[in-house]
């Protein structure tokens, strides 16, 4: 039974719906006038608004990786994020497995504008060691992922053109196709699918300095969390040209931790668990 | 050295919180070593091939979120040929707490400070285990009391050392050594108070933008000793070694670029019986990312080294690194760093080769080589001319 005030409640947000579709088709028909660089532009902005507020975030990750014969092999991974508001975030990445590298940590500033600032930590020898900031195309950890992408993915990082609708796995998508504004990126271009309701990526494909495509990236079991931010709990990565393929498995996904700037310090990386 | 680690250890049992277990881990490494020295060397040992094994464990405890950690890595070698290499070491055995500007360390720990490659000279804190390798890499644990303050312009580190490590060398039946034995039970000292001076030391270093900036400030014993010559009965003559006080401030910097890499380490050095002297190196790296089109990363390096404290105390007074960096960007890890160390002026030659790539998630292989080519008399490493050797090591994770 629904008493009258709820009736009432139910009525008011039919009303705010309404409203709410009214003014989005009313806004898509003035982006129907937009270019599609303005388009493209508009849709990466929107991407990037609704992730932001997240603060901080720590996460497990299981990576597998596949030669072209099927033969896997794992490692074990942690991360931790830190959201820099103005400029690109802050991360660190600690390896569990395979075991001779235990203990070997990734600390990367991410920038908005120029080079990102990277560091890699040897445990065996207690060294903290600057990275060239050129590498962002070569392989992470011999997977089928470039640095470039598992690194905060900031708006201005590209330049965007709005392609076309499309619709993924029923989904209604935005196709938009984006181009690395850094000369280092190992890409001429990326094709993004976009869920047009949620906003989130859900499918990528790179292509390379010859501009054939190289990769297709996927991203699966989207879960909701602080009842906004979106994250993908799996990730698909197929080489086309080689074969191999490589597997991230995301789990135990923490936000607004507590983590701050000392968190992701040089002198952290030597005790960092 | 006994008696400070059990002191050492008596003092975590007591400061150690037994309520608030959070998590505990011990993980162990078995290696394999074989060395092949394809000649006799220069001062009748005539083995060739070399075999020995080693374990490390490292025991980690942290209670309260990480905010306080207990790290336990003891080491153990054993040696067929030398019985000298055969040696145990806390390689770290030290209790932390971090508050949130500051961290407080005490006990055996291991300490890095420096950017370039090819040489380490501002590293000073911890002695170099030699008898390990060569290369000065492998570093016996410093007793410390240290702090670290975390402050906006730059991270500051104090340490006060209050007991020295003597440096480790090859005994008479090993080799890699001077021709003439080196009695270690003989060690001479400036100092009154041998190993237990009270060494102390100050880094502070930052971040801006491209730069890495460190600067620090050393006083105490010297760790590479020099040597003085003993006369035994006999006519025999074995070498001691002889620690010295000394004053070091020693400035490390890096700037980043695209895939260039500047570094450069410079120290001012004042000990009692000398002049002031100067030592610096510095040079670049520079990655190629994808060589012509593959996945594997290519990096050039050229340092120059220069020293004027002497070539008794050093091989490398105008010296230039020559070297490059495979990097194989595969499943297994793969990289290979080879280079010339050549002397301008005499024009000796140091070679080396290290390769390390990973077998398994269980099984990781080693192998090395340095060779020694065109060594005068008048050079410190005169004695390796015949030295040249080959090392493979194999470690079994678990």
């Amino acid at each position: 039974m629904i008493k009258d005030s709820e009736r009432l409640f139910f009525v008011n947000r039919m009303k705010q719906l309404m409203l709410l579709i009214f003014l989005s088709t009313a806004s898509l028909a003035t982006h129907a006038n937009a270019t599609p660089e303005e388009e493209g532009l508009r849709i990466a902005r929107e991407i990037d608004r609704r992730d932001s507020g997240f603060i901080d975030n720590t996460a497990s990750m299981k990576m597998i990786l596949r030669n072209r014969h099927g033969q896997e092999s794992k490692r074990i991974i942690r991360m931790r994020t830190l959201e820099v508001t103005g400029d690109g975030d802050k991360s660190l990445i600690i390896f569990d497995t395979p075991r001779d590298i235990k203990g070997t940590a990734f600390l990367s500033y991410t920038h908005v504008k120029g080079q990102d600032d990277q560091w890699i930590y040897l445990p065996a020898l207690k060294r903290v060691k600057r990275i060239a900031s050129n590498n962002k195309s070569g392989p992470f950890m011999g997977s089928e992922f470039a640095y470039e992408d598992l690194s905060s993915q900031e708006v201005e990082k590209y330049t965007y053109r709005y392609l076309k609708d499309d619709t993924l796995n029923g989904a209604a998508c935005f196709v938009v196709e984006r181009i690395p504004t850094d000369k280092n990126s190992g890409y001429t271009k990326q094709i993004v699918w976009i869920d047009k309701v949620l906003y989130i990526p859900e499918k990528l494909e790179y292509y390379d300095r010859k501009g054939s495509l190289l990769k297709t990236l996927t991203l699966h079991d989207y879960k909701q969390y602080l009842d906004k931010f979106w994250r993908a709990n799996r990730m698909e990565m197929i080489n086309h040209q080689t074969g191999k393929s490589t597997t991230l498995l995301f789990s135990q996904y923490k936000f607004k931790t507590g983590l701050s700037e000392k968190d992701f310090k040089q002198n952290v990386l030597k005790s960092v668990r | 050295m006994r008696s400070v680690s059990f002191f050492t250890f008596l003092f975590f049992a007591s400061i150690i919180p037994a309520d608030q277990v959070a998590s505990e881990e011990i993980t162990y490494d078995f290696s394999v070593e074989t060395r092949l020295f394809p000649g006799s060397s220069a001062y009748n040992v005539d083995d060739k091939l070399f075999g020995s094994i080693s374990a490390e464990l490292e025991y980690y405890h942290d209670w309260t979120d990480r905010n306080v950690q207990l790290v336990i890595v003891p080491f153990v070698r054993l040696d067929a040929n030398d019985s000298k290499r055969s040696h145990f070491d806390w390689r770290e055995l030290f209790w932390q707490k971090r508050f949130s500007d500051w961290d407080f360390n005490i006990g055996f720990r291991k300490v890095f400070w420096g950017q370039t490659e090819g040489l380490h000279l501002v590293d000073i804190i911890n002695q170099t285990d030699w008898i390990e390798n060569i290369d000065g890499e492998d570093k016996l644990g410093q007793p410390m009391l240290q702090t670290t303050w975390l402050s906006n312009f730059g991270t500051f580190d104090f340490f006060w050392l209050p007991y020295f490590r003597e440096r480790t060398f090859a005994g008479v039946d090993g080799r890699l050594r001077p021709s003439l034995p080196i009695n270690t039970d003989k060690a001479l000292y400036e100092s009154d108070a041998r190993e237990w001076h009270q060494d102390w030391a100050v880094r502070w270093y930052h971040t801006i933008g491209q730069y890495d900036i460190g600067l620090s400030f050393f006083s105490g014993t010297e760790r590479q000793p020099l040597f003085q010559p003993l006369f035994k009965p006999g006519n025999q003559i074995e070498l001691a070694p002889y620690y010295y006080q000394t004053k070091r401030l020693g400035l490390d910097l890096l700037y980043v670029s695209g895939g260039w890499i500047w570094k450069l380490e410079a120290l001012s050095i004042d000990a009692s019986f000398d002049d002031r002297k100067h030592a610096f190196t510095g040079g670049f790296e520079y990655t190629l990312v994808g060589v012509s089109g593959s996945q594997y990363d290519l990096g050039l390096l050229i340092e120059y080294m220069y020293d004027d404290r002497g070539s008794s105390f050093t091989p490398f007074e105008h010296d230039l690194l020559v070297g490059g960096r495979l990097v194989f960007n595969n499943v297994s890890g793969t990289d290979i760093l080879g280079g010339l160390i050549i002397d301008t002026k005499i024009g000796s030659v140091l070679a080396f080769v290290e390769m390390g790539t990973r077998l398994s998630d269980w099984w990781s292989l080693d192998i090395e080589f340095r060779g020694f080519f065109n060594q005068t008399s008048r050079e410190l490493l005169y004695d390796l001319r015949d030295d040249d050797f080959f090392e493979f090591q194999l470690t079994r994770h678990m």
